[in-house]
């Protein structure tokens, strides 16, 4: 699984399918009601920041995943604790991405279909993916966001030349002050989805130029969020803050007020397919992720023997991870700001802390675990 | 050889989920709605939700179907609490499944309208086939159901008839607006501004108006045609305005497109005839000393296109008096608008979102008793007119004589 390398290309494309994952669909930020879009763009700048702390703890050590490095700064026995924390954090997010796809096929579309059955089908296309290889994975994402940002200009364009914009809707802007934007963004928009880019830690060791990392991952996280931001402004200023903040889905919704000259309507397909293939890489990485962990953990040669057992408990956590989608949302914001904060903020900021003490307080000793 | 059985798992699986028939309806069990009429049954607590249904084989372009034998619509209407138990409950009456991807027109009966519409449409936003770009309309003097019954002429489904009537109407005419579902949740949400609805009215012998007979005539029996708006006020409607009230109101709104206007010409009784092109109207609200001030400019350009006197229009004061006279006749309809919400006490133009927009903390303090300030307020209306072009004559012929 391991032996051809991911080019900066590679990196920056799912990195950026990675992020509007999820977060295209059912989106968190609109919490901040008609300033959401501030409220992703804080959230964007400190994920920057986040990714900052990522890339410092693995240019310390540029060979190891996050889980082999998490050992080795904090010894074995903690650091296996935490090692599999980190695993079973990656296991519960891909299965609540796992869920979100299957919940929003079956509220849209397919209102006959067992989630269960959807989901399946979901995590099948990604096994037979993940089984195939990462490197499948990251070229099938050079192609892929080429699609996505296509269908991102021509959306655009067809929203526009439909005049169902009103930025009005937009303004005053602040109108709540910048209370309900702090409170969203600390941490709903910054841990959803630039916090769960942990994930990534777990792939830098795979870079054709580990020099080129931290200015692609910037890169991709400024663009994906700018982007991010630029859409829920729309959704926005077509449906109206109330509108847009009680959908589930908003951009679903907005989409489909879409009618150019009476022909060109019903886009509402094109927007679900387009969240399905971000949200198709959101839960390839997360699951990867998963796997590789696991395997670093319990010493499984080669890791892609764990594909189909990982998988098998992702599709049983999206099932029995909540009765209803209601408590799921709630869950997901519930989860946000307490257990995935401490996993995604809370180690790696302590990882880093323990390893410039062991660095300078530990000088002139030998560090060797 | 251990990969074989593995493929052909694999090969099985795809055979399952390709054919995708899960979730399948076929088209022979789908009966499609077009338009959805709401009412109220007097007196109790339920609903009478028509649907209007198209008839297939009517409508189809294909010859030996025959065609012509029954109306190309049929209207199944039934009681009950909530929209959903009637389109569960209209199965008994409907030989197949009703499918509501295509409903373009809601029309609201007008005793359900006075009584509240607030309820009505939760479920359109809930329900994944209805759409939030459904048209919404108020019925005149009639029920919904008797509206959506009227066979039309030229569109052989009445809803796309209704449909092309409002868009047409509110952009060649503008006495009307065309306002989807989610236009009416906006408003009804918003605390600065209150909805207002189109309203239908069947012209005519409505009972006839059912039959087929009706487009078999050249001048139908029953004729549906839109007029005048609805004003709510807290999701109940208070009353209609027609004519001079209703053109201001779509003024206000910022939704003319374009419209005919008739001025009077100088000394005569004769009047002449402006073709409206552009309109655009500006708000401004601000509060002096706790009452406020709305502030209205109009900037509207048109091309003359009818008169029935001798106006020497190679003089340019001429056309300079036109187009004054053209303004005030402008700012006669809007502030004719404005006093009509003000009496009902009702902000349908959205003055107190303009507030919110440009006076945030302003608008926090007034919004608790906006109703009541808005109807003391002090109006001042402004409107510029331009006259760009007089058509393919500058003289008329009616100059040349003695």
């Amino acid at each position: 699984m391991n032996t051809p390398k991911i080019s900066a290309g590679q990196l920056f494309a799912l990195i950026i399918l990675f992020v509007f994952g999820t977060a295209i669909a059912v989106n968190y930020g609109l919490d901040a009601k008609k300033d959401a879009w501030i409220a992703i763009l804080l959230g964007t700048f400190s994920g920057c920041l986040l990714f900052m702390l990522f890339s410092y703890l693995y240019r310390q050590y540029p060979d190891l995943t996050l889980t082999c490095y998490t050992q080795r700064i904090m010894g074995k026995y903690v650091g296996w604790l935490l090692g599999m924390i980190f695993v079973l954090y990656f296991i519960y997010d891909a299965a609540r991405d796992v869920r979100d796809a299957g919940e929003l096929l079956n509220t849209s579309v397919y209102d006959a279909t067992p989630i269960f059955v959807l989901n399946a089908v979901m995590l099948l296309a990604i096994a037979y993916v993940l089984d195939k290889g990462l490197y499948v994975l990251a070229r099938l994402s050079e192609i892929f966001i080429v699609i996505i940002a296509a269908s991102g200009i021509v959306g655009s364009i067809l929203v526009f030349a439909s005049r169902i914009i009103d930025l009005n809707n937009l303004l005053p802007v602040l109108e709540y002050g910048w209370k309900p934007i702090l409170t969203t963004t600390y941490p709903s928009t910054f841990i959803f989805p630039f916090g769960e880019m942990l994930c990534f830690s777990m792939l830098f060791p795979l870079l054709k130029n580990p020099e080129l990392q931290l200015k692609t991952g910037l890169l991709a996280i400024v663009l994906s969020g700018l982007a991010l931001s630029y859409t829920i402004a729309i959704d926005i200023a077509v449906l109206g803050a109330d509108i847009s903040s009680r959908s589930i889905f908003a951009l679903l919704t907005m989409v489909s007020k879409v009618n150019i000259a009476d022909f060109l309507q019903r886009l509402d397909p094109i927007a679900l397919f387009t969240m399905l293939i971000v949200d198709f890489f959101k839960i390839a990485m997360l699951y990867y992720a998963a796997v590789i962990g696991t395997a670093d953990l319990f010493q499984v040669k080669p890791s892609r023997k764990l594909v189909v057992p990982v998988g098998c408990v992702i599709l049983i956590t999206s099932m029995s991870i909540t009765g209803s989608f209601n408590e799921h949302l709630l869950e997901g914001k519930l989860s946000i700001s307490n257990f995935q904060l401490m996993v995604v903020v809370g180690i790696p900021l302590l990882l880093a802390a323990v390893h410039l003490i062991r660095k300078y307080i530990g000088k002139g000793q030998s560090v060797d675990p | 050889m251990k990969r074989k059985p593995i493929l052909l798992l694999w090969l099985l699986l795809i055979v399952v989920v390709l054919s995708g028939c899960w979730n399948s309806k076929e088209l022979s069990h789908l009966a499609i709605v077009s338009a959805i009429g709401v009412d109220k049954l007097p007196d109790t607590a339920h609903y009478r939700i028509s649907f209007q249904v198209v008839n297939p084989s009517e409508i189809s372009s294909d010859v030996q179907g025959g065609g012509g034998k029954t109306t190309a619509i049929t209207v199944f209407a039934d009681n009950g609490k909530t929209l959903f138990e009637v389109i569960r409950k209209a199965s008994r009456k409907a030989p197949r499944e009703l499918l509501f991807s295509h409903v373009k027109v809601l029309v609201i009966g007008e005793p359900l309208a006075r009584e509240g519409i607030t309820e009505l449409f939760d479920t359109f936003e809930r329900l994944n086939q209805t759409r939030l770009t459904t048209k919404v309309l108020v019925a005149r003097n009639a029920t919904a159901e008797t509206v959506l019954g009227v066979v039309t002429p030229m569109e052989e489904i009445p809803a796309d008839a209704m449909a092309g009537k409002l868009q047409f109407s509110a952009s060649l005419w503008s006495e009307n607006v065309e306002y989807t579902i989610d236009d009416i949740i906006r408003a009804l949400v918003s605390m600065g501004k209150e909805p207002v609805i189109s309203g239908v009215v069947i012209q005519g012998e409505p009972e006839r108006g059912a039959t087929q007979a009706n487009v078999r005539r050249t001048t139908p029996d029953a004729t549906i045609m839109m007029r005048g708006l609805a004003m709510f006020k807290e999701g109940k409607m208070q009353r209609w305005l027609d004519g001079v009230e209703a053109r201001g109101t779509v003024r206000l709104l910022d939704k003319v497109k374009s419209s005919a206007v008739e001025l009077e010409c100088a000394e005569e009784k004769n009047v002449l005839s402006i073709e409206l092109t552009r309109s655009k109207t500006s708000k401004k609200v601000s509060i002096h000393n706790g009452r406020p001030k709305l502030e209205v400019s109009i900037i509207q350009e048109g091309n003359l296109v009818e008169m029935k006197c001798a106006i020497d229009l190679t003089r340019m004061h001429e056309l300079m008096k036109l187009e004054k006279k053209w303004s005030q006749q402008t700012v006669k309809d809007v502030t004719a608008a404005i006093q009509a919400a003000r009496k009902q006490q009702v902000d349908i133009f959205g003055f107190g979102e303009s507030l919110n927009r440009s006076n945030n903390k302003e608008w926090k303090r007034v919004v608790k008793d906006w109703d009541a300030l808005f109807a003391q307020s002090e109006i001042q209306v402004k409107a510029d007119s331009f006259i760009r072009n007089t058509g393919n004559r500058i003289k008329s012929y009616m100059q040349q004589q003695p």
